[in-house]
């Protein structure tokens, strides 16, 4: 065996990165649209009015483009396993085979029958079957991705399993420890929360234009109405999770929260960084401050990550070299034991192949004793268990400072508009309403990039890293797919702009003008 | 209810043809060069999980993280 070129390493890394970030391109609007549309419907048949089936229609269409240049950019993820991630996929594989099959089984069954009499069932079924189809659909696409991030939940905090030396893989023993993992949980309603805040702008900046416009000021504002009110309870239920992914994060994954948060030398009573500038001469363990300017909301890490405001949070340097006093093992520690954990492993699969029971069982009971250390015998230096921290750092704050501006946004359009006000007046709000439609995105690959690169240097948290993950492919070929689906993803999105750009500029039926909500 | 809903749609049916192509070049890619590394070069699934354990088990220095 020799060591896989980092330079492959690299380029797969890249190519998933951009596989994914694509893919959530269309994913979140899916996901949050679909409830929008299934409040709208629920409203037209409680109401009877007819205007409000011409604005679900309206908004069905572009959830059609949406989810129709999207659908599909997420196969290329699972070929990616196979081919890139050999090592990872065939370690993971008994894991995620439930849940996958389960997600497969739900998004076929769902998005062939309810997404049929969704999109073309409007004159064939009853108004309340069509509504049951469109609910079904909302509550179907949110399912299928609870599956997809409890298999993601699992490599950030991987539970509910043993590995088996023999076969080389992590088998499921409690399909409902893996399930119920708490960083599956909040991680599932972190993201489709996020989704919903997504639609909520996407719907509003789109109804802010035609409201600049002076046109479709009937859909316009009761859009604003619906989509308004969902963002709203969406952002702030995010700020509430918040708290509970802090929570999670803080017990599984230190050395991300210490990356979020660009804490060096732990402390009691630690704050939370609102605005800062990172020294980017800044090495770890050199003592010099981590900031060139910075504002710190005091005690709220302390409070976040533990629930208690006077609790001791462990920085970067904590986590490196150790803090006996706090009871934190240093990487040094963790990777010489590693190391052992590697060699009984090695130890095993010779006294097995060599008919040697009794070396087999030793080096077994040995490699169970430092099972939960054995990722870190595939380290170097203890400055590798640190994520990149500059982009780690950056990306969350840019994500909850975004969350934040979201919430102000929403309740200030919804002021304007629940106080009778003439919307079409505040030109400066409609303006920023249109361009947070990108912002919204913006957000949603931050998320991204804390979630996964913050994680780093681990495929599957604390038992194997990406180095290790990897196929031993010619770096060439990788390069060559990397720039091929770079193309094809950006075509796709170009696709998805123009179009929706069409219908969104195609009149709509309810646009009279200022006719009242 | 498909056959007579896409003959009847509004989006466009240029929406549709960019799915298929789009599923099309997908799917080829996907197949001609995303291969499944280890099916592709061993025939078992022993064979599969020695290969993964030479890979957990290298001389730490020749592993880089």
């Amino acid at each position: 065996m020799t060591a896989i070129d980092p330079e492959v390493v690299d380029w797969s890394r890249a190519q998933f990165a951009l596989t994914a970030m694509y893919h959530w391109i269309f994913v979140p609007l899916t996901l949050g649209l679909s409830f929008v549309l299934a409040i709208m419907e629920t409203l037209y048949v409680k109401t009877g009015d007819e205007r409000w089936k011409e604005i679900t229609r309206f908004w069905m269409k572009l959830f059609a483009v949406n989810f129709a240049v999207g659908v599909a950019t997420g196969i290329i993820l699972e070929f990616e396993f196979g081919t890139n991630w050999s090592n990872y996929s065939w370690m993971v594989g008994d894991i995620f085979g439930a849940p996958l099959a389960i997600e497969g089984i739900f998004a076929f069954f769902i998005e062939a029958t309810f997404f049929a009499v969704m999109f073309f069932g409007w004159s064939r079924v009853s108004k309340r079957f069509h509504l049951v189809s469109t609910w079904m659909v909302a509550i179907g696409s949110n399912l299928s991705a609870l599956w997809i991030l409890v298999a993601n939940g699992w490599m950030q905090h991987p539970v509910g399993m043993a590995f088996n030396p023999d076969t080389a893989r992590n088998e499921m023993v409690d399909f409902w420890e893996v399930l119920l993992n708490p960083n599956a949980v909040t991680k599932f309603l972190h993201t489709v929360s996020s989704g919903y805040v997504l639609a909520g702008l996407f719907v509003v900046g789109v109804s802010a234009w035609f409201l600049l416009k002076r046109k479709n000021t009937l859909l316009a504002k009761r859009s604003i109405l619906v989509a308004g009110s969902f963002g709203l309870l969406a952002s702030v239920y995010l700020v509430v999770l918040g708290d509970a992914s802090a929570y999670v994060v803080a017990q599984d994954q230190p050395a991300k929260l210490a990356a979020m948060e660009g804490v060096y030398r732990g402390a009691e009573r630690q704050g939370i960084v609102v605005f800062g500038l990172l020294d980017p001469d800044k090495e770890i363990g050199d003592g010099q401050a981590p900031f060139l300017f910075d504002i710190e909301a005091p005690y709220m890490l302390s409070l976040m990550g533990f629930h208690d405001v006077n609790a001791f949070v462990a920085g970067i340097d904590d986590l490196v070299y150790g803090n006996p006093e706090r009871g934190i093992e240093g990487a040094a520690s963790k990777i010489a034991k590693g190391k052992r954990a590697v060699a009984a492993l090695a130890a095993y699969k010779e006294a097995k192949e060599a008919g040697d029971a009794e070396a087999a069982a030793a080096a077994r009971a040995e490699l169970a004793a430092l099972e939960r250390y054995l990722g870190y015998g595939y380290l170097e230096a203890p400055e590798d268990i640190i994520p990149p921290v500059p982009l780690t750092f950056y990306s969350f704050h840019i994500m909850v400072s975004l969350g934040f501006w979201f919430i102000a946004l929403f309740l200030v359009i919804l002021f304007l508009l629940m106080t009778g006000r003439d919307l079409g007046r505040y030109k400066l709000w409609l303006r920023l309403a249109l361009f947070s439609i990108p912002l919204g995105y913006v957000a949603q690959e931050a998320g991204w990039i804390v979630a996964e690169v913050g994680r780093q240097p681990w495929a599957i948290q604390d038992m194997l890293p990406v180095g290790v993950a990897t196929s031993d492919l010619d770096a060439a070929s990788v390069t060559v797919t990397f720039w091929l689906f770079a193309v094809l993803f950006t075509a796709l999105l170009v696709a998805e702009v123009r179009i929706m750009l069409a219908q969104i500029k195609k009149p709509a039926a309810s646009g009279e003008e200022g006719a009242h909500v | 209810m498909y056959r007579d809903g896409f003959r009847e749609l509004e989006v466009g049916r240029r929406l549709w043809l960019i799915v298929i192509v789009k599923v099309a070049i997908i799917v080829t890619l996907a197949l001609t060069l995303f291969p499944n590394y280890l099916n592709e070069a061993y025939d078992t699934d022993a064979d599969r999980a020695a290969h993964v354990l030479d890979a957990l088990t290298p001389a730490a220095t020749e592993v880089a993280p």
